[in-house]
């Protein structure tokens, strides 16, 4: 008798084929976003880490998270992360002074 | 002291660049810098993002309203936000209404983020970064060398912040 579990892609398959689904990226795009309702705290956990990574601005990793953008740098805080500043290339920096 | 001359009118303040001076007591100060020539703004979302830490207890955003008014946007101009929102999904929404402004009235964005600066400069519009902001306090006597050390320092602590005065280039 065959014990193995069925695999997650013979699932996500079955729910193509029964037409639920466009394609397997459908399938998954619902169910993280499920995931997300269900752990709310892992958006938190998604924001930090494209924050960290630079691949998203400090205001939008608050609302990826969840939170506004105060609670956010607290969350920071606590995980030890500072917000990022950006003072300035030297040619921003220039022409910002000369705009004043 | 007078500008230079450009067409620019209108400066809009970024939440993180508002908040941070703000909570430190030098959103006055900062005001005062750039309204020689310009119109300072916040934007309706902006107003919103600094609306939320008034609500739960802390004050800093009362300075800004005090000091800043906030530009609604006009008709074009939502559609641009709109239209920004969908191309730049990397960056918030009140970054996105401030340079949706900007754009269409010839505005400056001032802002201490990265991304928030790059896609601004992306789409055509003039950025004021903080070491300009701050090298300008320097020049015109607003702060000292020794109250600009103070100021980051305080920023740093109250902001979550790591600024570094040997970043900014003094000799300048």
């Amino acid at each position: 008798m065959e014990l193995k579990e069925l695999s997650l892609e013979e699932e996500i398959e079955a729910l193509v084929e029964a037409g639920r689904y466009k394609d397997r990226e459908e399938v998954l795009k619902e169910a993280f976003r499920i995931y997300k309702e269900a752990r709310p705290e892992k958006k938190i956990t998604i924001a930090v880490g494209l924050y960290e990574k630079g691949r998203v601005s400090l205001a939008r990793a608050a609302e990826i998270a969840g939170t506004d953008l105060e609670s956010f740098k607290e969350i920071l805080a606590q995980q030890k992360i500072k917000a990022k500043t950006e003072l300035g290339e030297e040619e921003e920096v220039e022409k910002g002074r000369a705009l004043l | 002291m007078k500008r230079a001359e450009h067409s620019f009118e209108i400066i809009i303040l970024d939440t993180d660049l508002a908040s941070a001076f703000a909570k430190v007591n030098a959103i006055t100060l900062l005001v005062e810098l750039l309204h020689e020539g310009y119109e300072i703004y916040i934007t309706p979302r902006i107003y919103e993002e600094l609306q939320v830490p008034l609500s739960y207890g802390y004050d800093f955003p009362k300075i800004i309203f005090e000091h800043v008014p906030v530009l609604n946007l006009k008709k074009g101009e939502q559609e641009e936000y709109r239209s920004l929102i969908r191309e730049f999904p990397r960056v918030g929404r009140g970054e996105l209404e401030a340079i949706a402004v900007c754009k269409h009235r010839r505005g400056i964005f001032a802002s201490l983020d990265r991304k928030a600066l790059d896609i601004a400069k992306a789409n055509g519009v003039p950025v004021l970064v903080l070491g300009a902001i701050l090298l300008e306090f320097l020049k015109r006597g607003l702060y000292s060398k020794e109250e600009l050390e103070v100021l980051i320092r305080e920023i740093n602590e109250k902001d979550n912040r790591d600024i570094r005065m040997e970043d900014l280039r003094l000799e300048s």
